[in-house]
């Protein structure tokens, strides 16, 4: 029995009756926005379809009601290997891999997005700047049985692979909740590797493999359930010379507890454990990061110590700093197995530090593993926040500091 | 129940109660509640998703709150990330004799950071694991962890602890 629980419960649906009170004059309102929303979409899809007039993908799209995903024979895929370069050769439908697939699952059905820099997400948009938007796809796909839904976008231009990622849908998958939703890589992401690909516009296709949790079988593959879309990047050039060519910012060493800070942008769609550790290795933080005076009490050495449970930081009076409840994690250029730990505050505010070693990524998932060797080079705490202030003076307003996604990355100094 | 208009009709009927109090408790305000439910009702009725049964569609629209609501959190904080101590609603400050339990539980609620609130709702109202949580916010199952300790530790106080084990994911594939 949880008191705790019995009573957030009692005290919920006690508000739940007053919501009903407010809302249920709402529903003539309610159905008016949703009419209004479907007309954009469609008003929207059907002038992709007669822009994009390429192929049953787009044209599927264009559909007022779902379609039965038709079926076609795709061949067996391993979702990691779209190799760059190559033809896109993929048609769209599902093709099941084993008697009786249509058992595990519902057919998949959502939509494509792009969603800018500020979180806001539309489907309105088939234009953006490379570094102030990104595609993705959101939909849903019930499941019946123990199967785990992969997916991997493909950026195509002129037949030819530009781009791969692949991604797990979810970690743990809830037979209640089906929704799925999976980022794309900006044209020029192989897996982790990226080059710099010109403006202009691109397909986007998704693939979904569903496979059994017990033997890790294929049970079917969607291609584009839902239609490709084709999207224009502006601006691919400049954010390839400014993310993908490394240059890294010149680093100063602290001056007593004041520390030399960047904003960093959140490293989304690296597809990896260890998304902060790569993106030191790509040359983060880059010159041109905005830079403020982060201040630190107490921080201790900077040693393999720190990565297997001794404090980050020891502090003689509880430290009352705009980053106390954010989220924070350790880089160091060189840090063996174990490249990106968690670290948090103790309750008293004294502390900094891991809870004994253990692996902790943003999305979890990633096998626990030992430090095996020292930690070396530069030394960052990754905090989950900016300090506007700092960074832009008392004065700073919502329009500054609207940019979403950052990450404030502190230097520490070398590791000794 | 396929025909969406009926679908929605039937999140009106059936499962404004539950959604509205989901909302409530994530966002700890009313008005933002109610603005949160209609939002996620009209996102799940444009999309004419096939829905099988009423449970079906109260399901999505509840996963659409939790969508939407969890990018409104990472766009709030990143806005916002400067030092700050949480108001304390009027309820709390104002401690008066009168104040009814469900006034307490209001306050106490209100007093945790959006983030916190938000982990507590999930993991008590939406009853998912604490693996689904952090999938779903995109943060480690460690942030989670502490994130649910800091509400349980503010609401001991008017609610009790929580004496149950940790609620495991319906399936967790790498475990």
């Amino acid at each position: 029995m949880s008191g705790l629980r019995d009573g957030l419960e009692q005290w919920a649906r006690a508000r739940g009756d007053e919501a009903v009170a407010r809302l249920d004059s709402t529903e003539p309102a309610t159905r008016d926005a949703i009419g209004s929303r479907r007309k954009r979409r469609m008003a929207l899809i059907a002038g992709s379809t007669i822009a994009a007039i390429a192929g049953a993908a787009a044209v599927a799209a264009a559909q007022p009601q779902p379609l039965t995903i038709p079926t076609v024979d795709n061949p067996s895929l391993d979702l990691a290997t779209f190799t760059c370069g190559e033809e896109w050769t993929l048609e769209p439908g599902q093709t099941s891999r084993i008697p009786g697939a249509d058992y595990y699952f519902d057919e998949p059905d959502g939509d494509w997005q792009v969603t800018s820099d500020d979180d806001t997400t539309t489907t309105e948009v088939d234009q953006f700047t490379a570094g102030y938007g990104t595609v993705s796809w959101e939909g849903e796909l019930r499941v019946k049985a123990a199967v785990l839904p992969r997916a991997t976008i493909v950026v195509v231009k002129d037949g030819l692979i530009q781009g791969s990622f692949e991604e797990e849908f979810t970690r743990n998958y809830s037979f209640d909740d089906p929704n799925l939703r999976t980022w794309t890589p900006y044209p020029g992401t192989c897996g982790t590797a990226a080059t710099t690909m010109p403006s202009g516009e691109y397909a986007f296709h998704l693939v979904i493999q569903v496979e059994r949790v017990d033997d890790g079988e294929p049970v079917v593959t969607f291609v584009d359930p839902s239609g490709a879309t084709k999207v224009t990047i502006d601006g691919l050039e400049a954010w390839g010379e400014s993310t993908i060519e490394p240059h890294p910012a010149e680093l100063r060493e602290p001056v007593g507890d004041e520390y030399q800070a960047f904003v960093v942008p959140y490293p989304e769609g690296l597809g990896s454990c260890t998304p902060l550790h790569d993106l030191r290795a790509l040359g983060a933080p880059d010159e041109n990061a905005p830079q403020y005076t982060v201040t630190i009490p107490g921080v201790q050495d900077l040693t393999n110590a720190m990565w297997t449970g001794s404090p980050v930081v020891i502090s003689n009076e509880p430290v009352d700093e705009w980053y106390i409840n954010d989220q924070a994690m350790l880089v160091a250029d060189y840090s063996g197995n174990m490249a990106q730990p968690a670290v948090w505050w103790s309750e008293d505010g004294t502390t900094l530090g891991t809870d004994g070693g253990q692996f902790d990524v943003f999305g979890g998932g990633c096998e626990p593993i030992e430090v095996l060797e020292p930690i070396g080079g530069a030394v960052f705490l990754v905090i989950d926040g900016v300090d506007w202030t700092s960074l832009w003076g008392a004065n700073a307003d919502s329009d500054q500091t609207s940019q979403g996604g950052i990450q404030t990355w502190v230097y520490l100094g070398q590791a000794s | 129940m396929g025909d969406r208009p009926d679908v929605v009709a039937e999140v009106y009927r059936h499962a404004l109660p539950r959604l509205g109090a989901y909302a409530h408790m994530l966002t700890g305000d009313p008005e933002a509640a109610d603005a949160l439910v209609q939002a996620a009702i009209v996102k799940f009725g444009a999309r004419r998703r096939r829905v099988s049964d009423a449970a079906h569609a109260e399901a999505a629209v509840r996963a659409e709150i939790r969508t939407i609501h969890i990018a409104t959190l990472r766009r709030r904080f990143r806005r916002t990330r400067v030092k700050q101590s949480p108001a304390l609603p009027d309820v709390v400050a104002g401690q008066s004799a009168s104040a009814t339990p469900a006034d307490e539980v209001a306050g106490a609620l209100a007093t945790l950071t959006p983030r916190v609130r938000a982990v507590v709702a999930m993991y008590y109202w939406e009853d998912l694991a604490v693996a689904e949580i952090a999938s779903a916010m995109r943060v480690s199952e460690g942030t989670v962890r502490g994130l649910l300790d800091e509400g349980r530790t503010a609401l001991a106080p008017l609610l009790g602890n929580d004496d149950e084990p940790e609620r495991l994911a319906i399936m967790d594939v790498r475990s």
